[in-house]
C-alpha cells in the first residue's frame, strides 16, 4: 500500500492542524489579556478588547469591551477565528478524515468540542480562566497524541506542517499590533506571555525584559519552538520528507526558505527597524505558502458534472 | 432475580405478550445462558444499572459512534443486557445464513448468465426483468473469483414459537456491522462483569475477514491491489460505518471526486499524483456508482467505474445488480432456489408471505389489509413498509390504492410477534422487541458468519419496527461457548526470566534520600548545639 495520501484527506489533515494550533494559540492570547486587565483595573477594557480582535484581523465596533471581545474570541461557533469555531473545524476535518488518525486522537477532539459549552458556562462563574486552561490542556493533549501516536508519514506531516504555519503566523500577528519603540515592560512581559514564552525568555536574557531581545526571540530564537524561526523550520522538514527525496522544485519550500531566512540573515538593528515590512512579508509568505501547499498537493477538480449529450 | 427483574413478565401487552422472550423460559426462570448476566445485573441493583447505561451513552458520544439523520448526528442507543445465543442455536443460525448466501451466489450468476432457473420455470421472466433491482449493465459480467456477494446482510427474526425465520436479504450494501464492533468493545468496558464466567465468541476478526474477501476478489492481473472503501460522504447515516472499515482494514476511505477514470482503469488523486485502484468496496448505491451509466445528476459517484469494473480492470464490491437478489418478491423463492441450486433443504425457514400480483391472492391479502405487514419489495430501512394493525384507515386506504396501481412493487407478510428481551428504558427493565442481522463475508471460497451480528431492538413499547432512523436501538450480541477459541499468544513464563534486569531509576534513591537528609538534620543540631 502506498503512502501517498487522498488529497482531500492530506487537505483535512493541514486544517485541522491548522485549527487546533489557531485554537490554543487564542486561548492563551485570550488568557493573558483577560488578567492583564484584571491587574490594571481597565474595567471598560476596551482597549485591550480592541487590540484582541485586532490581533485576529476582525471587524471591530468600536465598542466592544474585553468582555464582549473575548466572548466573541471565546465561543462564536460561526467565526474560525473563535476557539469554539476553530475547534468545531478542527472537528469537523477529523471526522472526514477519523479512518487514517489515531482513536484516542479522534475521541479527544471530539469529546474537547462537545465539553465547550459546559466549560464555558462553568467559567461563567468561575471566570474564563477555567475555559481557557481547559482548552490549553485538551490542546496539549491533542499535539501530544499525534506526536506520540502517529507515524511520521505524510498525515503526521501535513497536520504539523499546518501546526507550524499556523504558529508562526500567530506570532507574526501578535507582534504586529505592538508598538515596539513606545512599548513598556509590561507590555513585552504580556507579549512573551501570550506566545507562551515568557519562562524561557527570562532564563535566556537572565531575567532582562528588553524590546530588541524579546523581538530576538520571539522571531528567531532556535531553541524555542514556538518561535517564527523554529517553527519555520519544521515547516521546511515537513515540506522536504512530504517531497520526498523527489528533486522537484517546489514553490512552497522556496518561499518558506525566503521567509526564514530573511529573519535568520537579518542584523538585529535592522529586523528592528523594518519590523512592519518584514512582518508583512512573513504573513503575506504564510498565506503564498499555504496556497502554494494547497495548489501542489490538495487541488483536485471539482466534481464531474456529466451532461448527456451537451457539448463536444 | 432480584428486584431489577420484578414485574419484568408483566411489562409486555397485546402482541408482544404472544412473543417468545429471549430471556425467560415457562416458569419465569431465566434460560441458561441468560442466568450469568441475570445474576450480575440483579447483583448491581437498579442505581448502578442505571449509572452504567449513561456510561455507555456517554462513551458514545466521545466515540462519535452515531448515525445521521436529517443532517444532524445522531448517537445509536446501546442497551445495557447483551442478547445471547447457545453455540447451538448459532449453528443453526450461522449454517442458514450461508446457505441462503450460497443459493443467492447461483442465482446472481444464472440470472446475469444463461438464466436456466427462468427456463427451467422456476422463477417467471417477468419477476427477473421487472425487478427494480435488475441492472442490464451487469448482464454477461463474471467476476474474477466469481464472487458478486463480497458482504451479505440477512434479516432474522424469532417467531412466537422460538424459531428462527429469515425475514429479508441485504445483498447491496447492508450496514450494521460497526455497531457490532463497537457495542462489543464498550459493553466489555463498561460492563465487564457480565463476562465472567463464561466464553463469548469473538467478533472482531471482521475487518481482516472483509479485507482477506475484497483482496481475493481483486482482477487476476493484480499482484498486490489496492482496495479502496467509497462513501457518499461524511452526511450519509452511515459514514460512521464507512470510516471504521476504511481504518480497521488500513485502506483508502474515498468520495467520488477522489476517484477518475481514464479508459477503462481507475484512479485515486493522492498528494503523489494518480495511484491505480483494483477494488472498490462501494457503500454508494447502484444509482448513483455512475453518472455515465445510472443518474446522470449522481455526484458521489466516478463516471467511467462502470465500464472499468466491466472491462476487469477494477472489482466494485458488492456487484453492480445484486438489488435482484433482495427484491422481495424475488425472496419469496429463496427455499425452492435453495432446492434447485444446492439440492439441501433450506436450514432457516421464510416469514410466510403472499405475492400481490395474481388477482385473487391481492383481493384477499388487501380484505385483511389491517392485519398483515405490507413491504414494498426494494424497500429497507423501515421505508415503504406498513403494519396494518398500526396504521389508521386512511393510511390503509392509500396503501391499498398503491398496491392496486402497481401489485409488483408490494408484498404482504403475516405480522411475526418478534421475540423480546429485557431492555432498560427509562429506569426499569421491560420486555422489546428485537431482530437479528448476521453478516456473511464471502472470499469465493468460503462464506463465513460473524459470529452474533447486530441486535436491534425497538425501544418503544410494541414497537415493531428496530431501524435506527425509526428510534431503534442495538444490543450487544453474543454467541457462548463452542466454535473456535479466540487467538491465542504464545504461551509466556509465569515468573520473569533470572536475568531479566531491573528498571532504570534517576538518582536519589529514597535510601540515599534518607541519608543526605540525616545529614542535614546533623549538620542544623550541631548548629544549635
Amino acid at each position: 500500500m502506498t503512502r501517498a495520501l487522498l488529497s482531500r484527506v492530506a487537505e483535512s489533515i493541514f486544517w485541522v492542524g491548522r485549527y487546533v494550533e489557531r485554537a490554543e494559540g487564542t486561548a492563551r492570547i485570550l488568557d493573558v489579556s483577560v488578567y492583564q486587565a484584571l491587574e490594571q483595573s481597565d474595567v471598560e477594557g476596551s482597549q485591550a478588547g480592541r487590540r484582541l480582535l485586532a490581533v485576529m484581523g476582525l471587524p471591530d465596533s468600536g465598542t466592544e469591551t474585553l468582555r464582549q471581545a473575548t466572548e466573541r474570541l471565546a465561543t462564536d461557533p460561526k467565526s474560525r477565528s473563535s476557539i469554539a469555531g476553530a475547534l468545531a473545524a478542527a472537528r469537523e476535518n477529523t471526522r472526514a478524515v477519523r479512518h487514517v488518525v489515531p482513536v484516542e486522537f479522534w475521541e479527544h477532539i471530539n469529546a474537547t468540542w462537545a465539553a465547550l459549552p459546559l466549560q464555558w458556562e462553568a467559567g461563567r462563574r468561575a471566570g474564563p480562566a477555567l475555559y481557557l486552561s481547559f482548552v490549553k490542556t485538551q490542546c496539549a493533549g491533542m499535539m501530544g497524541l499525534a506526536d506520540t501516536m502517529m507515524s511520521r508519514d505524510q498525515t503526521w506531516l501535513f497536520f504539523t506542517l499546518g501546526r507550524c504555519l499556523e504558529r508562526t503566523d500567530v506570532v507574526a500577528r501578535q507582534l504586529a499590533t505592538v508598538a515596539f519603540d513606545e512599548v513598556f515592560d509590561s507590555g513585552l512581559v504580556m507579549l512573551l506571555r501570550s506566545c507562551g514564552g515568557y519562562e524561557p525568555y527570562l532564563r535566556l536574557s537572565q531575567g532582562v525584559v528588553e524590546p530588541g531581545r524579546v523581538l530576538d526571540f520571539l522571531l528567531r530564537d532556535r531553541l524555542f519552538p514556538r518561535s517564527a524561526f523554529a517553527s519555520l523550520t519544521l515547516a521546511e522538514d515537513c515540506l522536504d520528507e512530504i517531497n520526498g527525496g523527489h528533486d522537484r522544485w517546489d514553490d512552497a519550500r522556496a518561499l518558506i526558505g525566503l521567509a526564514r531566512a530573511e529573519l535568520e540573515y537579518s542584523a538585529p538593528a535592522s529586523l528592528a527597524r523594518s519590523l512592519d515590512t518584514k512582518l508583512e512579508r512573513l504573513q503575506t509568505a504564510i498565506s503564498s505558502v499555504s496556497d502554494a501547499v494547497t495548489g501542489r498537493y490538495f487541488a483536485q477538480d471539482l466534481p464531474v458534472q456529466w451532461r448527456q449529450g451537451a457539448g463536444k | 432475580m432480584g428486584d431489577l427483574f420484578d414485574g419484568y413478565g408483566e411489562s409486555a401487552h397485546g402482541l408482544s405478550e404472544v412473543a417468545f422472550d429471549e430471556m425467560v423460559g415457562g416458569g419465569g426462570v431465566a434460560r441458561l445462558p441468560y442466568a450469568g448476566v441475570a445474576t450480575s445485573l440483579a447483583q448491581m441493583g437498579p442505581d448502578d444499572v442505571s449509572s452504567r447505561a449513561s456510561r455507555l451513552a456517554r462513551a458514545f458520544m466521545d466515540q462519535g459512534v452515531t448515525f445521521d439523520l436529517d443532517g444532524e448526528e445522531r448517537p445509536f442507543p446501546l442497551d445495557v443486557v447483551p442478547r445471547i445465543f447457545t453455540a447451538d442455536e448459532w449453528t443453526q443460525v450461522s449454517d442458514g445464513v450461508a446457505q441462503r448466501v450460497r443459493a443467492l451466489e447461483k442465482f446472481l450468476a444464472d440470472v446475469y448468465g444463461s438464466a436456466r432457473i427462468v427456463s427451467d420455470g422456476l422463477v417467471p421472466h417477468e419477476l427477473v426483468t421487472s425487478s427494480p433491482g435488475f441492472v442490464r449493465a451487469a448482464h454477461g459480467y463474471t467476476p474474477p473469483n466469481g464472487v458478486r456477494i463480497h458482504v451479505a446482510g440477512i434479516d432474522v427474526v424469532r417467531d412466537e414459537a422460538g424459531e428462527f425465520r429469515v425475514l429479508e436479504d441485504n445483498l447491496r450494501s447492508p450496514s450494521g456491522v460497526s455497531y457490532v464492533l463497537a457495542n462489543r468493545a464498550a459493553i466489555a468496558r463498561v460492563l465487564p462483569e457480565l463476562f465472567w464466567g463464561q466464553p463469548v465468541q469473538m467478533v472482531n476478526d471482521y475487518p481482516a475477514r472483509l479485507i482477506n474477501a475484497l483482496r481475493c476478489a481483486a482482477p487476476a492481473s493484480v499482484q498486490d491491489p489496492t482496495v479502496v472503501v467509497l462513501t457518499p460522504g461524511v452526511h450519509n447515516s452511515a459514514f460512521y460505518e464507512h470510516a471504521l472499515l476504511a481504518r480497521l482494514m488500513g485502506v483508502h476511505l474515498v468520495e467520488g471526486r477522489d476517484l477518475v477514470c481514464h479508459g477503462t482503469d481507475v484512479f485515486l488523486r493522492t498528494t503523489e499524483g494518480e495511484v491505480p485502484v483494483h477494488v472498490i468496496y462501494r457503500r454508494v448505491d447502484d444509482d448513483y456508482l455512475d453518472p455515465l451509466q445510472f443518474r446522470p445528476e449522481s455526484l458521489v459517484g466516478c463516471p467511467g467505474i462502470v465500464n472499468a469494473a466491466r472491462a476487469g480492470r477494477v472489482t466494485i464490491a458488492n456487484a453492480l445488480g445484486n438489488g435482484v437478489a433482495d427484491d422481495k418478491l424475488v425472496y419469496t423463492y429463496v427455499p425452492s432456489m435453495i432446492r434447485y441450486y444446492l439440492g439441501e433443504d433450506p436450514i432457516l425457514q421464510n416469514v410466510e408471505t403472499m405475492h400481490l400480483v395474481d388477482a385473487g391472492i391481492r383481493a384477499r391479502a388487501l380484505a385483511r389489509r389491517d392485519e398483515l405487514v405490507f413491504k414494498r419489495v426494494d424497500g429497507s430501512g423501515g421505508k415503504g413498509l406498513v403494519i396494518g394493525a398500526k396504521a389508521t384507515g386512511r393510511e390503509l386506504d392509500t396503501l391499498a390504492h398503491e398496491v392496486e396501481a402497481d401489485p409488483r412493487r408490494w408484498i404482504a407478510q403475516r405480522l411475526v410477534a418478534l421475540s423480546t428481551s429485557p431492555t432498560w428504558v427509562d429506569e426499569a427493565m421491560v420486555r422489546r422487541h428485537v431482530d437479528l442481522r448476521p453478516f456473511a463475508v464471502n472470499d469465493g471460497e468460503d462464506v463465513w458468519v460473524l459470529p452474533g451480528g447486530l441486535t436491534r431492538v425497538a425501544l418503544d413499547e410494541g414497537g415493531l419496527v428496530v431501524n435506527s432512523s425509526q428510534g431503534g436501538g442495538s444490543k450487544d450480541t453474543w454467541v457462548t461457548g463452542g466454535g473456535p477459541p479466540g487467538p491465542v499468544l504464545p504461551p509466556r513464563q509465569m515468573t520473569a526470566p533470572a536475568a531479566a534486569r531491573p528498571q532504570d531509576v534517576g538518582p536519589l534513591e529514597e535510601e540515599e534520600l534518607g541519608v543526605q537528609q540525616q545529614q542535614q538534620q546533623q549538620q542544623q543540631e550541631r548548629l544549635l548545639r
